[in-house]
């Protein structure tokens, strides 16, 4: 190929001709494009009944069995489908929904329910107490398929039906948890008829008792929700009550987050989910559009060290990487302010997250370095610490993806940690080998976030029940165990009081980030970016939408 | 001919064995186990991943799991998708037809822009419309898709709301997406057809043809191009296994359906029987195609029918 100099010339000219042209365009236009809201703002006091909401979704569900999965936007379709016997608002106060009201026994082991007796499940089936024990026991079943419902259930036992609609759920040790727990869709109560007609397909055919049911699921391009008529048992949380206003809800499965944004810009849906940072800001300025966030409950995005592994398995260490790193420069520079820094491996949101925790520590170099040279790390030549001949290096993994630009904070952790002779080796991995590794427990850092509701996440991030083995990979990414903190968690668990679990918690919290076992970096919010046409999506406490109470103004 | 076919026919279909045996020897290789990805994360007992195994069929040596699903192929089984236990061939015929029109689109745009700008070049080489086409088609070629994707999106779908940015539908749902790879289509066979045409044009027996006083029109679209086409079909073929592969990206970008996007999310949750099935049936495709197209040079070029 011989492109000589002034043909290759003409190539950038041009090159840039055309990004200029198309930039301009996506910059400077901003004159009502066809279909966009009118400018009064406020909605119409009385919604309006029927239309459709289209709504970008961030990927495939790869099924609507709730009861089984494990995955987060499984959950969030499966919300609108599946009702619980409980909700929770945001003040973590626990109301009723599907059940009536219930009872705790004496030895907070045993929960009774009184169940609603007008509700019926999409097929026609009524909803009983018998229903709620075959879901109960299907997800408890040691031999079962579910994965994240058979954690929820915790130390599940039995259920008994007493009548028609009274159920005795039984636990082998108190289990604070519980309710909580019930409140969140994977715990939702499905069709028992539809466990027996479908089989391993129920995936592919969800029946609950929901405001909406399944009317149609194409794979990779779109799954449609109808208004379920008959609906007349709404969560705690809604603002009306009989059937939704909606007719229908198109969710449109769109995995590239530009082309999701994109979508919504071209008035091709009314509105997206996680958006991602800098569409947010630019979002939140046009007047069209309006953002919704949600500031999700559990375990945050945090580093979390190997604390089994020498020499990360020294406090000292820990707490010398723990002074170096500049969360809020990161945070800022990368989510330019949409993502909140976080202070405790609990996110806010969660009950009993200790606010006391904000601006502990700061970034403090100077001792970071005295604790390294107390520890007997000495400078080398290279500018990396060592001692015995070793140098002090951190090997970090992660899964491949850069999912919230993870991959991004690791570059810059990467930086700060040579100010004070850290080598920090960076290993992006595809899922097989990443699996491999947290099993063999092979790496000093890992970054992780965990979605949960109730504080007893805690327990699922650094209980030594959740370690992982050569066999499986598990929870316990901290390798962390101290049988007094240990004791900790499970009392935490199973005290019924709610002031003194709190306090519980609190401690907790405390010690984790006292001793650096892991390093908070922020709370992920969930955010919805929709047309103002759109009013009414509202958030379960998880944070999942719920779009019972949402019309479309025409 | 016949015998050739037939010939062609019989090692097509060792080619396929060939695949099959390959695939599913390498996605084994590949380190990490599909029962702790689909679980990855999540408190699970050891009793728990030892059940899912089994259902699987996991639990087998390599050996016995490997003749287990050449036997289910054979009878037409593909087995059941790993993470919704769908049949993989139901998974696959679901999503087919939208990568069949998309394929079929960019192919069709790729091959009458590319040999309209490669004759175009051709004739006017060395003169400045033949620099501005070929620039063009280095320009086609070295792009990014997904960038293209995305600058395309902003300027028709957002700014001008002429066309979906995502999804699937009518013929408006395919024109992004299918221009995206045809840019890439188009710009290598513009490219081959020129080399081709100007490599035919000097040798002798145009020489003759002009000598005697043919248009040279005739000369150039009776005789050269007829010619100069046998690379460029070959490479249309071959371009066939490409605007396969950009599917698994176009597809996601524009979130269509599509095999090519059943592939990625597969390969990404280790969904064995999924990648499998998908990659025999691409394969399958891309032989036939191919198969096609070597058969197609006889009714381009008498020499090859007689030889």
């Amino acid at each position: 190929m011989n492109l000589s100099f002034p043909k290759f010339k003409w190539a950038i000219v041009m090159a840039i001709g055309f990004s200029l042209v198309v930039s301009g365009c996506s910059n400077g236009d901003k004159n009502a494009p066809a279909n966009t809201a009118s400018t009064n703002e406020a909605p119409a006091s009385t919604p309006t009944e029927g239309g459709e909401l289209t709504f970008a979704l961030a990927g495939s569900p790869s099924t609507l069995d709730v009861g089984v999965t494990s995955s987060d936007i499984d959950f969030r379709v499966g919300r609108n489908i599946f009702d619980s016997l409980v909700g929770e608002l945001p003040d973590h106060t626990i109301k009723p929904w599907l059940a009536e009201s219930w009872e705790i026994s004496a030895d907070k082991k045993s929960y009774t329910f009184k169940l609603r007796t007008d509700v019926t499940f999409h097929d026609g089936t009524p909803f009983n107490a018998e229903a709620v024990k075959v879901n109960f026991d299907r997800s408890a079943d040691p031999n079962g398929k579910s994965v994240y419902a058979k954690q929820l259930l915790g130390p599940y036992e039995s259920s008994e039906v007493i009548d028609e609609s009274t159920l005795k759920v039984n636990f082998k040790e108190p289990f604070t948890p519980f309710l909580s727990n019930l409140a969140k869709s994977t715990l939702g109560i499905q069709s028992p008829e539809s466990f027996k007609k479908y089989g391993d397909q129920v995936g592919q055919h969800p029946v609950g008792t929901g405001p909406f049911k399944l009317a149609s699921w194409v794979a990779n391009s779109e799954i449609v929700l109808e208004k379920n008529s008959d609906y007349k048992w709404p969560s705690p949380a809604a603002e009306h009550s009989g059937p939704a206003y909606l007719d229908k809800i198109v969710l449109k499965l769109i995995p590239e987050e530009s082309t999701r944004v994109s979508s919504l810009q071209s008035g091709q849906v009314l509105a997206a989910e996680s958006i991602p940072a800098q569409n947010i800001v630019a979002l939140e300025k046009d007047p069209n559009y309006q953002i919704q966030k949600a500031l999700l409950p559990g375990a945050t995005f945090q580093l979390t060290f190997n604390n089994e592994k020498a020499p990360w398995n020294n406090v000292k260490l820990r707490q010398a990487v723990q002074s170096t790193v500049d969360i809020d420069a990161i945070v800022k520079s990368l989510y330019l302010g949409t993502f909140p820094r976080s202070w405790s491996p609990l996110s806010s949101s969660t009950l009993g997250y200790d606010s006391s925790l904000e601006d502990s520590y700061k970034v403090d170099i100077q001792h970071a370095n005295q604790l390294l040279d107390e520890e007997g790390w000495k400078l080398g030549a290279d500018g990396i610490r060592e001692k015995d001949g070793k140098p002090l290096e951190i090997n970090y993994i992660d899964i491949t993806g850069n999912r919230e630009k993870r991959g991004d904070i690791i570059k810059m952790v990467q930086q700060q940690v040579k100010q004070i002779g850290v080598k920090m080796n960076v290993s992006i991995m595809a899922a097989g080998p990443y699996v491999d590794a947290l099993k063999a427990a092979s790496y000093d850092l890992v970054g992780h976030s965990f979605a949960g509701g109730d504080p007893d996440i805690l327990r699922t991030i650094f209980s030594k029940a959740n370690w992982s083995t050569n066999e499986y990979a598990n929870s316990n990414f901290a390798r962390f165990y101290d049988p007094q903190i240990e004791q900790q968690l499970t009392d935490a668990y199973q005290e019924a009081d709610p002031e003194k679990r709190i306090a519980t918690y609190k401690e907790l919290q405390q010690y984790f980030v006292k001793n650096a076992v892991s390093i908070p970096v922020y709370v992920f919010p969930y955010t919805i970016a929709e047309s103002k046409k759109v009013s009414g999506i509202t958030f379960d406490f998880p944070g999942y939408p719920q779009f019972y109470d949402v019309a479309v103004s025409k | 001919m016949l015998r050739t076919i037939l010939y062609r026919l019989l090692v097509s279909i060792v080619v396929l064995l060939c695949t099959i045996t390959l695939v599913f020897f390498l996605l084994h290789l590949l380190p990490g186990d599909p029962i702790n990805i689909k679980i990855a994360g999540n408190p699970v007992s050891p009793e728990v991943v030892a059940k899912l195994k089994h259902e699987f069929g996991l639990d087998q040596p390599l050996h016995k799991q490997y003749l287990q699903y050449l036997g289910k192929v054979f009878r037409g089984d593909f087995g059941k998708s790993l993470v919704d236990n769908e049949p993989v061939m139901t998974k696959l015929m679901a999503q087919f037809p939208a990568t069949l029109w998309l394929t079929l689109l960019s192919m069709a745009i790729s091959i009458v822009f590319g040999v309209l700008l490669g004759v175009v070049s051709a004739v006017y080489r060395h003169r400045s419309l033949d620099h501005l086409i070929r620039l063009l088609s280095i320009f086609g070629i070295s792009m990014p898709t997904f960038w293209v994707a995305i600058l395309l999106v902003l300027l028709f779908s957002v700014n001008l709301q002429w066309l979906p940015a995502s999804g699937v539908g009518g013929f408006q749902y395919l024109i992004l997406p299918a221009a995206t790879m045809g840019i890439v289509g188009s710009g290598l066979i513009a490219r081959m057809v020129r080399g081709s045409i100007l490599e035919v044009v000097h040798e002798p027996f145009v020489r003759t043809l002009r000598a005697k006083g043919l248009p040279e029109r005739s000369v150039m679209y009776q005789h050269v191009l007829r010619n100069a086409l046998i690379p460029a079909v070959t490479m249309m073929g071959m371009l066939l296994g490409e605007l396969l592969a950009g599917a698994v990206v176009i597809e996601s970008v524009f979130a269509r359906q599509g095999v090519g996007r059943v592939i990625l999310d597969a390969i990404l949750a280790k969904d064995l029987p999924v990648v499998q099935g998908a990659i025999l049936l691409t394969a399958s495709i891309y032989i036939l195609v191919n198969l096609l197209v070597d058969l197609s040079y006889a009714i381009i070029d008498p020499r090859i029918r007689q030889a």
